[in-house]
C-alpha cells in the first residue's frame, strides 16, 4: 500500500508552524498577485485580460517580483508588479508581552521560562509598485489589484491568520526615477497580526555562584 | 461660433475657415504686440502641457518610497 500523506487537521495552515516571517509575508502578497493574473477569467477589467502571469519570464506578459528580483531592462518592455516590505514593527501588548491578556494563567503565579505564553503584536506593511509605460495602463493595473485587494481582504485576514489586513494607501500616478520611460502607483496595504510563543526552562540559569580567592593574590 | 457667413456662390450657411497659421503670422509681423502675446503663449504651453513624457507629474523612487505612516496607522486602527 502506497504511503499516501493525509492532512487530517484540514482547518490547520503551514503558517500555523512556520509563523509570519518577513520573507512569508512577501511571498503571501506576490502569491496573491501572481494567482489573479494565472488565469484570464479572473482579470476583471477586458483591457488587461492579456496580462497573463507565467513562471518563465520569457513568456509572461505582466512581471510579478519582489524588488530584490526587479532589473530595470526586463520591465521595459511590458508592465509589471514589484512588491516592496516596509519596516515591521512590535507592539508591546502589555506588560509582561500580553501574559495577562491572552487567556493564560497570570504571569505572577507561574515562575518565569515555566510555559507561560507570551505574545507580541507585529505591525507592518507592503508597498506594491504597479509599473507600466503609459499612465492610462498603470491607472488600469493599479486599480484592478487594488479592488481584488479589498474585496478580499476579509478573506485574505482570516486564511492568513492576520489580525488585521487592509489596503491603506493608493499613491498618485508618478514618474519611476529607476526608469526612463515608466509610470507607477505605489499601493500600500497595512497588516496586523501575533507573534506568540512559551518558553520553557530546561535547566536553571543559574547553577551556583562559585567565589573563591586565589592564593597568589593578595 | 456665433456667426455663420453666406456663400455667394450656392446660398448655404457655413462656418468661417479657421484663421490659417500663415495667415495669424502675418498679421502677428504687423502686430509687435501681438507678437510678443503669441510667443508667451507658445512658451507657457510648451512648458505646462502634460505629454507623454509626464513633465506634471511627480517621480518615485523603488529604493527610497516610504508609505505614510498615517494611512497605515489609520488602516490598522
Amino acid at each position: 500500500m502506497a504511503n499516501t500523506p493525509y492532512n487530517l487537521d484540514r482547518e490547520s495552515s503551514s503558517l500555523c508552524s512556520t509563523g509570519l516571517r518577513p520573507h512569508i509575508l512577501t511571498g503571501v502578497i506576490l502569491w496573491l498577485i501572481r494567482r489573479h493574473f494565472l488565469e484570464e477569467r479572473t482579470i476583471q477589467h477586458p483591457d488587461l485580460k492579456g496580462y497573463i502571469w507565467d513562471p518563465d519570464p520569457r513568456v509572461s506578459k505582466i512581471l510579478i517580483e519582489p524588488v530584490w528580483r526587479w532589473l530595470t531592462l526586463r520591465i521595459q518592455q511590458r508592465p509589471g508588479v514589484v512588491v516592496k516590505r516596509n519596516s515591521l514593527r512590535p507592539r508591546q501588548l502589555a506588560l509582561g508581552d500580553g501574559q495577562t491578556v491572552i487567556g493564560t494563567p497570570d504571569a505572577s503565579s507561574i515562575p518565569a521560562g515555566n510555559g507561560a505564553s507570551a505574545a507580541v503584536a507585529m505591525t507592518g506593511s507592503h508597498t506594491l509598485f504597479v509599473i507600466a509605460g503609459k499612465e492610462a495602463q498603470v491607472e488600469l493595473l493599479g486599480a484592478e489589484i487594488v479592488s481584488r485587494l479589498i474585496q478580499y481582504q476579509q478573506a485574505i485576514q482570516k486564511e492568513f491568520l492576520f489580525s488585521r489586513f487592509r489596503v491603506a494607501e493608493i499613491g498618485a500616478v508618478s514618474k519611476l526615477e529607476e526608469s526612463t520611460e515608466n509610470f507607477a502607483i505605489p499601493i500600500s496595504v497595512a497588516y496586523a497580526y501575533v507573534d506568540s510563543w512559551s518558553i520553557w526552562a530546561e535547566a536553571p540559569f543559574l547553577k551556583r555562584l562559585i567565589v573563591e580567592a586565589s592564593p597568589n593574590e593578595g | 461660433m456665433p456667426w455663420v457667413v453666406r456663400e455667394k456662390s450656392d446660398g448655404l450657411l457655413r462656418p468661417p475657415e479657421p484663421e490659417s497659421p500663415a495667415r495669424v503670422e502675418r498679421y502677428a509681423a504687423q502686430d509687435p504686440a501681438l507678437r510678443q502675446l503669441q510667443q508667451e503663449v507658445e512658451t507657457a504651453s510648451a512648458r505646462e502641457l502634460p505629454g507623454e513624457n509626464g513633465r506634471l507629474v511627480d517621480t518615485i523612487s523603488l529604493r527610497n518610497f516610504v508609505p505614510d505612516q498615517a494611512a497605515l496607522e489609520a488602516a490598522l486602527s
